[in-house]
């Protein structure tokens, strides 16, 4: 039997195909209007109006230093995750599937040739002969870091 | 546990907070006036309604606990047992254990806490009381003198809860406590609103302020007189709905001050002082919000007072002042502020003595010579402390500096007045509403930011004549005579370059020092009120930012705080930041 916690939501970053625990997604938008927030890393794109609330959005291929940032196309979408306290949107390339798995169709992360560091992997499945790459999305996003984000000024104040 | 359940326990326990807080005035109350019959027949109802609902939602712990300070009550009010320091210590007591426990039950409904020793205790005190009342002819002696033993040593568990007490207090002000709503006169009546549904409303009608400025702002381009009318009618009601919502969030400073009296009482004890606590203004209205985040601060300071601003009884009959210190909290609205006031008759501050710690410990420089404000600024300093030995009540260092940033986060600033033998005054100064402030929208680099307008003093287009430009140090203006320098915000934020100066609009602002400065922008799009939206914990800490705003079309926009930005810049590098590209 599947559970909710087994259900994830599948994307695409460049070729790659990644997901996350569906849990965690509260929403996938269309790309909107992002305005630019000065002195954050190149990877946090801006915060956007979602129905009235204001949410951070990170480009994840930036983010996984993958070669180019997100060109735009229709594909594009915008991931809005909650992890709590925080709400934050990730730019992906394609969205595309919600995907139920059992527990062994997941196997813990072998030395596969991926883009991003071991430490962001949970587990890697293989669905119709496709590699999907489950992420610890917390970790990926470093969550805790964020939290901690502190402008080039602050710094210079208080040295 | 079926959810009927868990919410009747839910419901139960929020009343019940707030019917443990209305209990402590009346605890009070029965100090100052033992005799008071009106008073203690109050308490038992409430102990009795307590004890009724704990038990119906099935939390036995409660019930059982409420069960033995009725019985005490019982004998208090039948005249069986007298109210003494002792027993009102112990209702305190018991008052704040009841309310630990709702606190943690709210955080989990399943869990247990130990309460025989707090029965022990009661029955102990009830047991005393009636040996010291009835007649000599008591059969056995021995047993009597027993109980006066056991009487007289606190029982080892409450010895911990005593000790607790003072610590636990600030703790328990920041359970969230949507139970606090109390309105301004008691008689009018009130419900109970789930606060997420009122800040879900104020956002909505955030929202509709917003669409409701633009469809006003282009009313004309509309033909139908009757059209145009209605947008006019619907522009009053939208601003009456809006003055309404704004008020939900709005509660009494009363139980917030009431909960001073406590501490006062208590800190004042446990130094062996005389302090009197004088509360004005308790009807002053504040944001929910905002009173929370200053429940610790205030807490502090006011143990501060009592801790290091009032003397003690003998030094302040030496200096030929009452023997009883005296404690003022005031709160009162001026203009568009909120102040709130901690006033002791004490000692005062000592400036050499906070002079000569800041420089032990390196906050000043031995040449440096610092204003009597300056100096009176560095006991917030983080880890500054002048008393020498640390009590248990305040003087670990860890204070003021937190006092400082709470204050700090609710855009608040804090004043300190003192004079040497009369007496220090601390002032809290807040802004009346955090969540709506009409802005002046500008636009740089691409992007529109809004500028709180009191952060504004003038605006307006430099001419060529009056920029003077100083190698290695930038523009200058010249304003009426006074010189300020340029900042550019394209370049504070490293985006494209902007227009000639002479195209630009310059914004003027003050540093909180109190230094002139002028902020370029390509140009003013507008004026409107708008809604200020947090931003994320990501983006907390980025300075010179304090909040977002949602403009007409639906897109986002930084609010910002320009003389934060301005300061921020001078010190990262003042040649780099100064310096203009032309």
């Amino acid at each position: 039997m599947i559970h909710n916690s087994n259900r994830f939501l599948v994307f695409q970053l460049e070729t790659e195909m990644y997901a996350v625990p569906l849990q965690k997604v509260r929403e996938v938008i269309a790309p909107t209007d992002i305005t630019k927030v000065p002195h954050t890393p190149s990877h946090f794109k801006g915060v956007i109006n979602l129905r009235g609330q204001v949410i951070s959005v990170v480009d994840l291929r930036l983010k996984f230093k993958m070669k180019v940032a997100a060109e735009a196309h229709p594909e594009m979408a915008i991931i809005i995750l909650d992890f709590g306290s925080l709400s934050l949107g990730i730019i992906v390339d394609t969205v595309s599937a919600v995907l139920g798995l059992k527990d062994e169709q997941i196997s813990p992360s072998p030395d596969i040739e991926s883009s991003i560091s071991k430490d962001f992997i949970t587990g890697i499945a293989r669905v119709e002969n496709k590699l999907i790459v489950i992420l610890d999305i917390e970790k990926s996003l470093n969550i805790a870091e964020l939290m901690m984000m502190r402008a080039p000024q602050t710094t210079a104040k208080a040295s | 546990m079926s959810d009927f359940e868990t919410q009747l326990k839910l419901t139960f326990l929020e009343e019940a907070q707030e019917l443990l807080e209305g209990c402590e005035q009346s605890f009070m109350d029965l100090e100052s006036d033992s005799c008071n019959k009106a008073v203690l027949t109050k308490i038992f109802r409430l102990a009795h309604s307590f004890k009724g609902s704990a038990g119906a939602a099935g939390f036995e712990d409660l019930m059982h606990l409420a069960h033995h300070l009725e019985s005490l009550l019982v004998k208090l009010t039948e005249g069986k047992l007298s109210v003494s320091p002792h027993i009102v210590s112990l209702l305190l007591r018991s008052n704040d254990q009841l309310r630990r426990m709702v606190a943690e039950l709210r955080n989990d409904v399943t869990c247990r806490i130990p309460i025989q020793c707090w029965i022990d205790e009661i029955q102990m005190a009830e047991e005393y009381q009636e040996l010291i009342n009835s007649t000599p002819p008591q059969s056995d002696a021995e047993t009597k003198s027993d109980k006066e033993e056991q009487a007289a040593i606190p029982h080892p568990g409450f010895e911990i809860f005593a000790d607790d007490a003072p610590a636990a207090a600030p703790k328990l002000a920041l359970v969230p406590a949507s139970a606090e709503k109390i309105p301004a006169h008691a008689a009018e009546e009130s419900i109970r609103v789930n606060l997420r549904r009122i800040d879900s409303l104020v956002n909505d009608v955030g929202e509709l302020v917003i669409l409701q400025t633009t469809l006003y702002q282009y009313r004309t381009s509309i033909e139908s007189p009757f059209i145009q009318k209605t947008i006019a009618h619907l522009e009053k009601i939208t601003r009456q709905i809006q003055d309404t919502a704004m008020g939900l969030r709005l509660v009494s400073i009363k139980p917030t001050f009431q909960k001073m009296q406590r501490i006062v009482r208590d800190s004042a004890q446990a130094l062996d002082k005389k302090i009197v606590l004088e509360t004005h203004g308790e009807e002053t209205e504040i944001d929910k919000t905002v009173l929370d985040i200053l429940a610790d601060p205030l807490v502090h300071l006011i143990r501060n007072a009592v801790d290091h601003g009032i003397e003690t009884s003998e030094d302040r009959i030496a200096a030929g002042k009452k023997a009883e210190g005296l404690v003022i909290l005031n709160a009162f609205n001026q203009g568009d502020k909120l102040i709130i006031e901690i006033r002791d008759d004490g000692k005062g501050l000592d400036t050499q003595k906070i002079l000569a710690k800041a420089r032990s410990i390196g906050l000043v420089s031995a040449t440096a010579n610092p204003s009597i404000h300056e100096i009176y600024q560095l006991i917030f300093a983080s880890g500054f402390s002048t008393k020498e030995a640390v009590t248990s009540l305040s003087g670990r260092g860890v204070g003021m500096d937190v006092v400082k940033t709470h204050i700090e986060q609710v855009k608040g600033t804090i004043d300190i007045q003192s004079e040497v033998g009369k007496g220090t005054t601390f002032r809290i100064i807040l802004p009346l509403s955090m969540a709506l402030i009409d802005g002046m929208i500008v636009c740089a680099g691409g992007q529109r930011y809004v500028i709180p307008i009191t952060a504004v003093i003038e605006s307006l287009q430099p001419r060529e004549e009056n920029l003077d430009f100083v190698t290695g140090r930038g523009y200058y203006l010249n304003l009426r005579g006074k010189t300020l320098p340029v900042y550019r915000l394209t370049e504070m934020f490293k985006n494209s370059e902007g227009p000639e100066l002479t195209q630009s609009i310059a914004i003027i602002g003050q540093t909180a020092h109190g230094e002139s400065f002028a902020l370029i922008v390509e140009d003013i799009i507008g004026q409107q009120q708008i809604v200020v939206k947090s931003l994320g914990p990501e983006l907390q800490n980025v300075a010179g930012l304090t909040g977002a705003a949602i403009l007409g079309d639906g897109r986002a926009a930084l609010i910002l705080d320009i003389a934060e930005l301005v300061q921020g810049a001078v010190r990262s590098n003042p040649s780099a930041v100064r310096r203009l590209a032309s």
